[in-house]
């Protein structure tokens, strides 16, 4: 059997990165003990923007004491500063069966994005992680940082293969159990988990992460092209389904997917992820841009 | 509107359609596979709506409406509707097979028309004549058309007059509700409309005259008829004016020669009968007064020959022995001037007499006269002494009396004449018998070459097509044609058809049934039916 790969050409070009270069993702304060980058982080440090004071403990570094406030008051504090470290990214790709079906397959705009948005991570010097998931999820490229580790990145994105059914549930239970830094989790799917959305937002729930939603959609997913009396099979169960395509069974079906967006979309509301719903039929850094307002995407 | 169903068998049939058609809506459906990112929106959509399965509720309705009309409509033309724009006429097609069909392509043009006709009419209302020598149907109301197409398929004109004018008369008293098509037409040359034969005028037995009579508006001014290879002379009368000219041709051999008139670019033959001369002979024992008397007029009689034992007839004696037939002369009873026995019995034999002696005639009243006494004609049973012969004929003596004067007339010899011919070969020829026409005198039936006599007795007898024609006792008569045999007093009435059939529900309902199914493959291309 022929393996089913997205060649790195298709994902990597120069002009690709080139216009990722102004983008950037803004956390507001970063987890602490990261490695030094340019988020501010929680935790206080040796850096240039004054911070705040705090009472010398035994041990605090003599260096950090501010003697003018001890020449005053005759107590010893410490000059506390900003501490710039990064901010992880995580990037979950869905490589389950339905994103490598049809014509102009899903797999190919899902892996441009997270090479993108890996770029733009990797650019702030950020560290970035690549955990492939369908039924399971597996660590395809542990959380690195470097701008020169985008073509590793891409050559690790050209390797995925199908990997079976989509299992939101089991897969970020493994991610969870990997006990990664608090960082920003792009999870990048088209969140068709047989399971029902409602298993994918419980599941979404339990990250502890910031979390940056891509929907991998095209506008078959909202008006069905299919008619007459069909049997759709499932392409990750094989599970078919007989159906008289009638205008009343179009309705239907417009109403459980529309609900099923609404579900997704309260969730990122309430959750304050990014949601961004990604054609995979029209470019991928334009709309990868309009969710970078003014360039800069706030997690 | 009727249908050619009954109406029990076609609610059967929708109530049929109806059931079937419910169950097909219910059956499961051969689905085509197709495989898709997700079936999770489908499942819940089919929650509302499941797709048609046994078990499940009904939900095609429009669908299975459409169907129905679909096959409602077909069942309906199934079911062969008929037009109503005469609601209730009954339509009578005469078919025109008379001599004048004949012409080229007429008759099988005749025919083309009438099936398409009868094809497009109600069945249960039409009726198919064919008027040729005799009427009898074709097609009987209710039949199915492909009989009509069987039963024409080995027709062929008759040599008859048309006969159309009188069916239709006769279907038209039917009653009101009765339209009647004619299917022929005038034709435009036949050439000659009567061409046969007649007693020769100048009375010989072994000669007859030819007529030929062209049609009607037609000079005849062809060339001399041919007897065997060689034209004939004689004479062409005219009648009315000059404009109907005759041919006529008197004392032709009857020796079975073929003869041959062309008129109007067309070729007519017949072939002269063949006559013998009769032989007569004197019986044993005979009255040499009464051969004396007889010899002079046999002789002068071309188609009599005086032989010897062993002839056609038998003249006088005491014992017959003929062949055919013995006249004699005897003492009659009180007012009868002949008596016929053996045979006396055969119907017409007497009127077939009294013809061939001329008795109906002046001749009758210049006898009776002579006479001073009725004449008459009678019969009686033979006696047993009395055989041989088929045919005897006794003349009353009386009338071999000098003091009558009988002998000195000119019937004399025509009454011998007579008497002779009819014992030789029976019944006096008609001068003039024509296929559709009564023939004066001769209410026997004549039977037609190859067929039966289907006239009844007692009445003038009148043959139905032109032919030769056999009396009962052995005579031949040659009939031709009428006069204008091929006019035909319709058109042909198409219109009437029309208007007929101007509503072919047939057409309507499959052209609708075709209308429903476009609908229902465009609805079923936009997904709009299952």
């Amino acid at each position: 059997m022929a393996t089913r790969r997205i060649p790195a050409q298709e994902l990597f070009d120069p002009a690709f990165l080139d216009s990722l270069a102004s983008l950037r993702l803004v956390a507001g304060r970063v987890a602490p003990r990261g490695r030094h980058a340019e988020h501010r982080s929680k935790d206080l440090g040796g850096g240039l923007e004054f911070r705040d004071y705090r009472p010398y403990a035994a041990g605090d570094d003599l260096r950090s004491i501010d003697w003018n406030i001890y020449r005053r008051l005759g107590r010893i504090f410490l000059r506390l500063f900003e501490e710039m470290e990064d901010l992880p990214l995580y990037v979950l790709p869905d490589v389950s069966e339905s994103a490598w079906l049809e014509e102009s397959p899903r797999i190919r705009a899902g892996l441009r994005c997270a090479l993108a948005v890996s770029a733009i991570s990797l650019n702030q010097h950020d560290r970035v992680g690549v955990f492939p998931f369908a039924e399971d999820l597996r660590v395809a490229v542990r959380p690195r940082a470097g701008k020169r580790r985008v073509f590793q990145m891409a050559d690790e994105l050209a390797k995925l293969e199908p990997a079976g059914r989509t299992d939101f549930q089991a897969s970020l239970r493994t991610f969870g159990h990997l006990r990664m830094r608090s960082g920003v989790v792009a999870v990048i799917s088209d969140f068709f988990d047989p399971a029902g959305i409602d298993a994918v937002v419980d599941a979404l729930r339990r990250l502890r992460h910031k979390l940056l939603l891509v929907q991998l959609v095209r506008p078959s997913d909202a008006e069905p092209a299919v008619q007459g009396d069909v049997r759709l099979v499932d392409c990750e169960t094989g599970v078919g389904e007989d159906v008289s395509v009638t205008p009343a069974v179009v309705s239907a079906y417009r109403q459980a997917y529309a609900t099923f967006q609404d579900t997704l979309g309260r969730f990122a509301q309430s959750r304050g992820a990014g949601l961004l719903r990604l054609d995979v039929e029209q470019p991928v850094v334009p709309q990868l841009a309009a969710l970078f307002e003014g360039g800069r995407l706030s997690v | 509107m009727t249908f050619a169903l009954s109406g029990l068998w076609i609610a059967l049939g929708l109530a049929g359609l109806a059931a079937g058609l419910y169950l097909l809506q219910r059956l499961r459906v051969r689905h085509r596979t197709v495989p898709v990112v997700t079936t999770l929106f489908w499942k819940q959509a089919l929650e509302e709506t499941r797709a048609r399965v046994l078990v499940q509720r009904f939900r095609h309705l429009p669908a299975y409406l459409l169907l129905l009309a679909i096959c409602a409509l077909l069942w309906l033309g199934f079911a062969r509707p008929e037009a109503a724009a005469g609601e209730g006429a009954r339509h009578v097609l005469l078919l025109d097979a008379s001599a004048g069909m004949a012409e080229g392509t007429r008759f099988a043009d005749a025919k083309a028309v009438l099936l398409e006709d009868a094809r497009a009419l109600p069945a249960s209302r039409r009726q198919v004549l064919f008027c040729g020598g005799h009427v009898r149907t074709l097609l009987a109301p209710g039949e199915n058309a492909l009989l009509l197409e069987k039963r024409l398929a080995g027709l062929a004109p008759e040599q008859a007059p048309s006969s159309l004018a009188r069916v239709a008369r006769a279907v038209r008293q039917e009653g009101p509700d009765v339209v009647v098509h004619a299917y022929g037409e005038p034709a435009a040359d036949v050439g000659l409309i009567a061409f046969g034969l007649a007693p020769a005028a100048s009375g010989r037995w072994d000669a007859l005259d030819l007529l030929a009579l062209p049609a009607t508006g037609e000079p005849f001014g062809g060339a001399a008829p041919l007897l065997d290879g060689f034209p004939i002379l004689g004479d062409i009368n005219s009648e009315n004016g000059g404009s109907h000219a005759t041919g006529l041709w008197r004392d032709l051999p009857a020796r079975g020669g073929r003869v041959v008139v062309r008129q109007g670019g067309r070729e007519h033959a017949l072939v002269l009968p063949q006559r013998q001369t009769i032989k007569v002979w004197f019986g044993l024992g005979h009255d040499e007064a009464l051969r004396a008397l007889l010899t002079p007029v046999l002789r002068a009689d071309p188609g009599i020959e005086i032989g010897t034992t062993g002839g056609d007839v038998q003249i006088g004696g005491t014992l017959t022995i003929g062949r055919t037939g013995s006249l004699s002369f005897a003492q009659a009873p009180a007012d009868t001037i002949a008596v016929a026995m053996a045979g006396a019995s055969r119907p017409g034999f007497l009127g077939e007499l009294s013809q061939a002696l001329a008795l109906a005639e002046v001749d009758g009243a210049s006898l009776a006269d002579a006479l001073g006494r009725a004449v008459t004609v009678t019969a009686r049973e033979p006696a047993m002494l009395d055989f041989g012969s088929t045919r005897r004929v006794t003349l009353d003596r009386a009338l071999l009396d000098p003091d009558v004067g009988f002998l000195r007339t000119r019937a004399f010899p025509l009454l011998i004449a007579g008497a002779i011919r009819l014992l030789a070969h029976g019944g006096p020829l008609a001068p003039y018998v024509a296929a559709g026409e009564p023939v004066e005198g001769v209410t026997a039936a004549l039977t037609p070459q190859g067929g039966a006599a289907q006239d009844p007795l007692d009445v003038p007898f009148t043959p139905a097509v032109a032919g030769a024609y056999t009396s009962p006792a052995g005579a031949t008569s040659y009939a031709s044609l009428q006069r204008d045999p091929s006019a035909t007093p319709f058109a042909a009435t198409a219109d009437a058809v029309a208007a007929e059939t101007s509503m072919p529900w047939a057409r309507w309902i499959a052209l609708l049934a075709f209308v429903l199914l476009a609908v229902e493959w465009m609805l079923l291309r936009r997904g709009r039916i299952p």
